[in-house]
């Protein structure tokens, strides 16, 4: 599980609110590197809830790896950012869809219902009582 | 890539050994897969560089076909563990990333609106009725962009109305139609999403049926479907 499915992934047990955002607890990740997408990521970055995206890498283990605050615009998208090896643009890009969750634990902020992560799935199913009707 | 291209690559994929009738898992064929996202894709930019959700994936067809098609992000989502391994182990014999949920497509909660577009071959709800709304009201919920879902033909007019009453889809189309083996006449639909502007669902619904006209010659020098255009 990429950190950008745990952005917008929230938990549906009966009498929660919003679910979201989920804790996470990690065991183990993985890094795959794949190519920047300057546009995907212009477009994206005012839907990501950044908070979570803050609280979900630091919780992998890169407490380092964004500022708590989201950057301006014009920091992140600077002309040829992009290239440059530790800007804020890369590392939002590692951040989002590098850094993938192996084994873990997601934790409902309002029901405190956790969700494990095997093999890099979520498993998000809810027992009968759970559901809402 | 290519049309013949993208249908011999997901030709390629392991289906189900043993389907699970209750949950109505038939496998989605690479002929009408490989058309459903190429259209999306050349027709309508719903594939590349976007977040892409596959409802009810299965053993994956149609989620790698959209990271075959340049998504950006791909998560597929299934009730059934077993066809979430396959999936992921067809993603990986083909060198893609994709991210896989397990859940029930009527408990999903998907926050804000970071999902672009929807794919789906959800059950037809001949096992439980109303399977087929579920998963698409709740594509049209989660979807800022459009849903791709195919349907059985004697279901289109219902599934068009429910679909524009009642799940706040600005515009729905049927992209193609093609005869499964099974006998019976499965189609692709098109959904614009709430979010669309009006100005780009007349223009869509204008290429849709040009693409049907396109589709429909193709298809039918294969002996294979009509279009409905």
């Amino acid at each position: 599980m990429r950190l950008l499915t745990h952005n917008f992934l929230a938990s549906n047990v009966k009498g929660v609110s919003t679910g979201y955002p989920l804790a996470l607890e990690v065991a183990k990740t993985s890094i795959k590197e794949v190519e920047l997408n300057v546009d995907f990521l212009r477009g994206i970055l005012p839907k990501i809830d950044w908070r979570a995206l803050f609280a979900a890498t630091s919780a992998a283990g890169f407490p380092e790896l964004l500022a708590a605050e989201q950057p301006p615009e014009a920091e992140l998208f600077a002309e040829g950012a992009a290239a440059v090896e530790g800007s804020a643009i890369r590392r939002l890009h590692h951040a989002l869809l590098e850094i993938h969750v192996e084994e873990g634990t997601l934790v409902c902020p309002d029901s405190g219902r956790s969700f494990p992560i095997l093999k890099g799935v979520p498993n998000m199913l809810l027992h009968e009582d759970e559901v809402r009707h | 890539m290519k049309l013949k291209q993208l249908e011999g690559l997901l030709g390629g994929l392991t289906q189900f050994s043993d389907p699970k009738v209750e949950l109505e898992q038939y496998a989605t064929g690479p002929h009408i897969a490989s058309r459903m996202l190429y259209t999306a894709e050349n027709s309508f930019d719903d594939i590349a560089g976007k977040v892409v959700a596959d409802f009810g994936c299965g053993c994956g067809t149609l989620a790698v076909a959209s990271a075959l098609l340049d998504a950006e992000h791909v998560a597929g989502i299934d009730i059934d563990l077993q066809s979430l391994e396959l999936a992921q182990e067809n993603a990986t014999d083909l060198e893609l990333d994709i991210d896989l949920i397990q859940c029930d497509i009527k408990n999903l909660n998907l926050k804000g609106l970071l999902v672009d577009t929807v794919v789906m071959n959800p059950p037809f709800g001949t096992k439980r009725k109303g399977a087929d709304m579920e998963f698409l009201s709740m594509g049209l919920k989660v979807a800022s962009q459009a849903v791709y879902s195919l349907h059985k033909t004697s279901t289109r007019e219902y599934i068009k109305k429910a679909a524009l009453r009642n799940c706040n889809a600005i515009s729905a189309e049927v992209l193609c139609e093609v005869i499964l083996n099974s006998g019976f006449w499965a189609e692709t639909m098109s959904f614009a999403s709430h979010l669309l502007c009006c100005g780009s669902t007349s223009k869509r619904s204008s290429i849709s049926q040009s693409i049907c006209g396109a589709l429909s010659h193709k298809l039918e020098t294969k002996g294979k479907a009509s279009s409905l255009a």
